[in-house]
C-alpha cells in the first residue's frame, strides 16, 4: 500500500523576532518541516507495514526539497517537490487543485492522502478539506490517533468537547490536528538514506494544469491590504519571595488594565 | 562610588548550584574596573573578607560567602573588543559575560559596538567565510566567563579542545589591595622556580609551589605550577584566591558544522565497550564523547513528563539501557565515520535505528536538552531537599583517571556506591574517563555515606594517577582533596604565595586553602 503525506516548509516562528517598530524580523529566519506536517509523516510511518510505501510531497519553492529530505530522514521512502514559478501567490483553493492534480496523475491509489491539519505559518486549516473535496473522497479531521484494522484503517478524531472513532476507508483523506511537543530526531539509518537524495521534480505542466489554474491567476481570495496591529505593551519585573504578596500584585495589575 | 546593599537571609548571593549555603552582611556590586578597584582598596584597608560572585553556577561552593562581604560581578558583563595576534582572533571581554553571550554576538557578527584591539581585526572577522567562535563548552553556557578562567573549568569538549586555561590569553586582574595588574601570556615569566612581578608600587615575589600538577588527566585542581610558568597560569584555576579578573582575552576558533549522534544501547556494559572502540579508532575523531547509564535514561524519562525544560526532548527508546553520545565534524567525511558509528554499535547490541543522528541547531539543541537535563534534574532535586535538611549539598563526583586505569574506577565506583546502598546515576565526559557519579540523596544519613565513599573515591582516583577534580575546581567542598593530591607540602607552598599577593587573606577566604583561625 501506498500513504501519500501532504507536507509543507515554513519558516521557523521561534526564530522570528520583532523589530523596534513592532514589525516581525523575517531576515535570516530558517525553513524547517511544519510541526503538524512532521506530526503527520511520523503516525504515518507508525502503521506502515514491510511492503508499504511512505512518499512525502510537498508544492513550494525548490529550497523546499529540505523539507524533503528530513522527511526522508524520519523515514519516508520517496518524495516528490511540485515547484514552479506560476504556482506563486497561491491560496488555499488554488493550493489543493495544485495537489490533487498532482494525485490524480501520479498517487490515485493511494491508500491514505495525510496532512497535518494546518500549518504554523498560515493557520487557515483549509487544504486538506478542499483537497478532498476536489478528489471526492472522505475526509477525517483533528485525527489524533490513527491505527489499522484489517484491511482498513481507524481514526480517532478529537473535536474538544468529545472524541469519535471512525473506521477510515481506503483512499481517504486523513488530517493530523495537532503537533508532538516533544518532535523527533532522525536516525542514522535515515540520515544515510537522505543524504543521496533527491526528490522528483514536477511543474505544472507536469501535473497537467493550465495557467489560470494555479498560483495567484488560480486563486480565488485577493489580499486587499495588510496592516500591523501595534499592541502597547508595559513589562514589570518585581522581585518578591512572598507567594501570596506576590499573588496580590498580579491581581491588582491585572485589575488595572 | 561603587553600590554596596545588604544581604538578607535566603539571599542569592549566599549560595550556588552545590545547594551550600553561606552567610554575609553586604554585597559591593561595582560597575566597571574602577568601581571594582575602588572597592578592592577601601575593603583591603577595612580588612573586610570579600568573596567573588558572578552567575553563581559553581558546584564546588566558591563563590559562597563564609562571612564579610560578596563581591558581585554581575554588572561588569559584554564583549569590548576584537583583537588578532599570531595565534588567531580572540575577543576581550568583561568577567561576567557569559559563554552563551559571547558565542551569540560572534555569531550574528554583530561588531558594531566593539573596539578594535589590534587594528583591523573587527574587519577581518567580518570578512571570514564562518563565525569564530569560542570553543570551550563548559556546560553550563550562562555561567561567566571570569569564573570559568578562575576554576579553569572545560566540559565535553575538553576531549578536542582542551581546558580553559589553553585559551586564555590576556588577564587583567584586580590584586586584593585595588592594585591592577594587566598581563599578556608571555610578558612575565618565572626565573625558573622564583616568580617575580609589579603591581602598581608593589613587586610581589615568591617561590613557585612544586607539587606536580597532574597533565596526564583532566583537572582543575588549582592553579598549574612549573618551573618557568607563565604569570597568566597563576590566576588560571586559583579560585579568586590571588584576584579578580577584571578583564580577559580568550581565543577564538573558526567554527564548523557538525552532526550528532546518540547511539543507544542495551546496557551500560555494552556503552562502554562502544566508548572504548570509538576512543581506539583513529577514524572517528569525535568533538567529545559522553556516556549516560541506565539510571540517567531513566531519569530523563521521568522529567519530561514534568520539567517545562525537558518538553522538547524526544521519547527515548524504551529498550534503550544506556547511551554514547558523541559530535562528529560535517566536513564532507562525516557519512563514513556515521557508518564506523553504527559498525560499533551493532557490535555491542544496538544497530542504526537506535542511534539519533541530528543536525542544524534545532536537533542539536534538543540533543544537548536531553544531556544537561540529567545534572539540571539533580541540581533541582537537591534543593528541593534543602527546607528539610538544610545542611545537605549535592554529592557528585568530578575526577577524572588515565585512559588505563577507567575500567578500574569505574568498577571501583559501582562497588562502593552499592555496598553504602546509595542510588546513584553516572554520565558525562568518558572521553576524559571522567564521568560524573551523581548520589541520589534521600536523607541526611544518605549525605554522610555519601561524603564517606566521595573521599574513597578521591584516594582511589589519586592513587590511580587521576585527578579528584577534573573540571568543577575545588571551592570550599573539595579542599581535603587538595591535601590528598598535594600533600602538605604542597598546600604550604600555595599559602606562602597566598601570604605574599594577600597578606591579609581577605579575598575568596575559604577557596582552596581551609582558613587557619
Amino acid at each position: 500500500m501506498r500513504f501519500v503525506v501532504f507536507v509543507k516548509q515554513v519558516p521557523d516562528t521561534m526564530s522570528v523576532t520583532v523589530d523596534e517598530d513592532g514589525s516581525l524580523v523575517r531576515a535570516g529566519v530558517p525553513s524547517i518541516l511544519d510541526p503538524y506536517s512532521e506530526l503527520a509523516l511520523l503516525r504515518t510511518l507508525r502503521i506502515r507495514g514491510d511492503d508499504d510505501e511512505v512518499v512525502a510531497v510537498t508544492m513550494g519553492p525548490m529550497q523546499a526539497a529540505d523539507a524533503l529530505r528530513r522527511c526522508i530522514e524520519l523515514g519516508a521512502d520517496d518524495s516528490f517537490l511540485i515547484s514552479d514559478r506560476d504556482f506563486a501567490g497561491a491560496d488555499t483553493w488554488a493550493t489543493s487543485r495544485t495537489l490533487a492534480a498532482y494525485a490524480g496523475r501520479y498517487a490515485c491509489d493511494a491508500c491514505l492522502y495525510v496532512f497535518g491539519g494546518r500549518a504554523i505559518d498560515g493557520e487557515t486549516g483549509q487544504v486538506p478539506f478542499e483537497f478532498a473535496a476536489l478528489m471526492d473522497v472522505q475526509q477525517f479531521a483533528y485525527v489524533t490517533e490513527l491505527s489499522r484494522e484489517g484491511d482498513g484503517f481507524v481514526a480517532v478524531q478529537d473535536y474538544g468537547t468529545f472524541t469519535r472513532t471512525a473506521r477510515v476507508p481506503k483512499g481517504s483523506v486523513v488530517a493530523f490536528g495537532n503537533v508532538d511537543p516533544n518532535g523527533s530526531i532522525p536516525n542514522a539509518d535515515g540520515y544515510l538514506r537522505a543524504r543521496g537524495h533527491e526528490p522528483h521534480i514536477l511543474n505544472r505542466i507536469d501535473v497537467g494544469l493550465g495557467l489560470y489554474s494555479v498560483g495567484l491567476k488560480g486563486s480565488l481570495t485577493r489580499i486587499a491590504s495588510t496592516r500591523t496591529v501595534q499592541s502597547a505593551r508595559r513589562n514589570m519585573m518585581v522581585e518578591i519571595t512572598d507567594p501570596s504578596k506576590a499573588a496580590d500584585i498580579i491581581i491588582r495589575e491585572a485589575g488595572s488594565r | 562610588m561603587f553600590d554596596r546593599r545588604q544581604i538578607r537571609q535566603g539571599s542569592k548571593y549566599l549560595t550556588d548550584e552545590s545547594k551550600m549555603t553561606g552567610r554575609a552582611d553586604y554585597v559591593v556590586l561595582p560597575n566597571d574596573e574602577a568601581e571594582l578597584r575602588e572597592a578592592m582598596r577601601i575593603n583591603h584597608s577595612k580588612g573586610n573578607r570579600m568573596t567573588v560572585s558572578a552567575m553563581r553556577t559553581g558546584v564546588c561552593g566558591g563563590c559562597v560567602p563564609t562571612d564579610g562581604y560578596v563581591l558581585s560581578l554581575e554588572r561588569m558583563t559584554g564583549v569590548i573588543g576584537i583583537g588578532r595576534d599570531e595565534r588567531g582572533y580572540f575577543v576581550r571581554v568583561l568577567p561576567c559575560t557569559t559563554v552563551r553571550e559571547m558565542n551569540s554576538l560572534l555569531e550574528r557578527r554583530d561588531f558594531d559596538d566593539l573596539a578594535d584591539i589590534t587594528p583591523g581585526a573587527i574587519e577581518s572577522l567580518r570578512s571570514e567565510l564562518v563565525p569564530w567562535l569560542y570553543p570551550i563548552d563548559p556546560t553550563e553556557l550562562d555561567g561567566s566567563i571570569g569564573g570559568n578562567i578562575a576554576c579553569n573549568s572545560s566540559g565535553p569538549r575538553t576531549f578536542k579542545y582542551g581546558p580553559t586555561r589553553d585559551w586564555v590569553r590576556r588577564l587583567y586582574m584586580v590584586l586584593p589591595d585595588g592594585q591592577g595588574l594587566d598581563i599578556t601570556r608571555g610578558d612575565i615569566c618565572a626565573d625558573g622556580w622564583r616568580m617575580t612581578f609589579p603591581a602598581g608600587r608593589e613587586l610581589y615575589s615568591f617561590d613557585v609551589p612544586r607539587y606536580t600538577y597532574n597533565d596526564n588527566v583532566k583537572s582543575a585542581m588549582g592553579p598549574r605550577f612549573g618551573k618557568d610558568m607563565d604569570l597568566v597560569d597563576l590566576f588560571v584555576g586559583s579560585e579568586g584566591i590571588f584576584g579578580i579578573i577584571a578583564e580577559a582575552d580568550v581565543y577564538l576558533a573558526p567554527w564548523h558544522p557538525t552532526v550528532s549522534l546518540i547511539a543507544f544501547l542495551p546496557s551500560d556494559a555494552d556503552a562502554l565497550g562502544m566508548i572504548r572502540d570509538i576512543r581506539a579508532d583513529d577514524g572517528i575523531g569525535p568533538e567529545f564523547l559522553e556516556y549516560m547509564d541506565g539510571g540517567s535514561l531513566d531519569l530523563i524519562r521521568r522529567v519530561r513528563t514534568d520539567d517545562p525544560a525537558a518538553i522538547r526532548i524526544p521519547d527515548l527508546p524504551d529498550c534503550a539501557g544506556a547511551a554514547v553520545f558523541l559530535d562528529v565534524a560535517a566536513d564532507g567525511t562525516e557519512d563514513s565515520r556515521i557508518e564506523a558509528v553504527c559498525r560499533m554499535a551493532e557490535a555491542h547490541g544496538g544497530d542504526a535505528s537506535m542511534i539519533w543522528c541530528g543536525r542544524g541547531r534545532e536537533d542539536q539543541g534538543r540533543m544537548r536538552d536531553m544531556r544537561h537535563a540529567i545534572p539540571r534534574s539533580i541540581f533541582e532535586y537537591v534543593a528541593s531537599l534543602k527546607g528539610t535538611m538544610p545542611g545537605i549539598h549535592k554529592m557528585g563526583t568530578d575526577m577524572a583517571v588515565p585512559d588505563d586505569r577507567a575500567d578500574e574506577m569505574m568498577s571501583f565506583y559501582r562497588k562502593k556506591l552499592e555496598e553504602a546502598g546509595l542510588e546513584y546515576v553516572v554520565f558525562g565526559h568518558l572521553g576524559n574517563n571522567h564521568p560524573h557519579v551523581e548520589i541520589i540523596l534521600k536523607s541526611m544519613d544518605d549525605f554522610e555515606k555519601a561524603k564517606a565513599v566521595y573521599a574513597e573515591f578521591a584516594r582511589k582516583a589519586v592513587e590511580l594517577g587521576g585527578s579528584p577534580s577534573a573540571e568543577h575546581g575545588i571551592g570550599k567542598i573539595k579542599r581535603e582533596y587538595m591535601r590528598m593530591m598535594y600533600g602538605d607540602e604542597g598546600i604550604e607552598e600555595l599559602r606562602c604565595v597566598k601570604s605574599v599577593i594577600d597578606p591579609k587573606g581577605i579575598l575568596c577566604p575559604g577557596n582552596i586553602l581551609e582558613e587557619r583561625r
